[in-house]
C-alpha cells in the first residue's frame, strides 16, 4: 500500500518547507511507512513559481 | 547506507497560462474566464485593481485636490474586503476584495511620491505609513493561509496533483506513470495528506 504526503505551494501560499519534509518523514518512518520516491510539481504564479512536493511512501 | 532519493519534476499539471490553478468545477471560484480561457481570479483582479488604481490616482491629483488624510484612510479602508472576504467565499465578492486590494496597493506604492512630493510629509512619517499598513498587510496574509478555503480537500477525485482531473496528464510522461501506477496499485483509494 502507498501513502502520499503533498506539501503544497501555489498561487499565494508558500512553498513548501524543507524541514517539515523531514519531520513527517521521521514519523512516517516511525510508523512503518519507507519513503520511496519524492516529487516536485511547479506552480506558475504571477511573479514566481511555487513549488508542491509530492512524497510517497510505502509500507513495509 | 541507504539510497539517495532525486527529487524529480511531475510533468505538465495541465493548468494553461495565467491560471494558477486547476481548471475543474472545484476551482470555479478561483478562477475567471474568458474566451474559453481561464484566469486567476485573484491574480487577475488585484493587478487589475492595481491598474485601476494608478490611473485613479493620476486623474484625481490632477483635476481635484486631495488631502492626505482622505489618501490614508481610503488606502486602509479598501482593505476591508480583503478582511471580511474569508468569511464571504462568495465569487463576485470576491472579485471586488481583490479589485479593492489592487487599489489600495497602488496607494500604497504611491505614496512615496505623493506623501513627500505632492503632501510635503517628511520620510519619517512616509515610514510609519507604510509600517503600519505592512504590518496589516501582513496580518491579512497570514489570515489568508488559516483560512485558505481549499476546493482538493473533501473532493471525491482526490487532491491536486494526484486527483483524477490531473491523472491524464501523469499518465504521458514515464515520471508521472509511476505515480499513476501507485495510486492504482491503492485502487483508487488513496490515502493523500495535505501539509499547507
Amino acid at each position: 500500500m502507498y501513502k502520499f504526503v503533498i506539501m503544497r505551494g501555489g498561487c499565494g501560499q508558500n512553498e513548501y518547507d524543507i524541514e517539515k519534509c523531514e519531520q513527517i518523514s521521521n514519523k512516517m518512518s516511525g510508523e512503518g511507512w519507507n519513503l520511496v520516491q519524492v516529487y516536485q510539481e511547479n506552480t506558475s504564479s504571477c511573479c514566481s513559481t511555487k513549488h508542491s512536493l509530492v512524497m510517497i511512501f510505502k509500507n513495509g | 547506507m541507504g539510497e539517495k532519493l532525486k527529487i524529480e519534476n511531475i510533468p505538465t499539471s495541465g493548468f494553461s497560462k495565467g491560471s494558477h490553478h486547476p481548471t475543474c468545477p472545484r476551482h470555479h471560484n478561483h478562477l475567471i474566464w474568458y474566451n474559453n480561457r481561464a484566469y486567476c481570479l485573484g491574480c487577475t483582479c488585484m493587478y487589475s485593481g492595481v491598474v485601476i488604481g494608478f490611473l485613479s490616482l493620476i486623474i484625481f491629483f490632477l483635476k481635484y485636490e486631495v488631502n492626505i488624510k482622505h489618501y490614508i484612510i481610503c488606502s486602509f479602508a479598501l482593505l476591508i474586503p480583503t478582511i471580511i472576504q474569508p468569511w464571504l467565499q462568495i465569487k463576485s465578492f470576491k472579485i471586488l476584495s481583490r479589485l479593492c486590494l489592487g487599489i489600495s496597493l497602488s496607494l500604497v506604492s504611491s505614496s512615496f511620491y505623493f506623501m513627500h512630493w505632492y503632501f510635503n510629509h517628511n520620510f519619517f512619517d512616509i515610514l510609519i505609513y507604510m509600517s503600519s499598513y505592512s504590518i496589516l498587510g501582513y496580518s491579512l496574509y497570514m489570515l489568508r493561509k488559516i483560512k485558505f478555503n481549499d476546493p482538493c480537500v473533501n473532493c471525491p477525485e482526490g487532491v491536486y496533483p494526484l486527483c483524477n482531473w490531473n491523472l491524464k496528464n501523469l499518465k504521458t510522461s514515464d515520471v508521472g506513470c509511476e505515480i499513476a501506477s501507485a495510486i492504482e496499485v491503492s485502487n483508487g483509494k488513496s490515502d493523500i495528506l495535505i501539509i499547507d
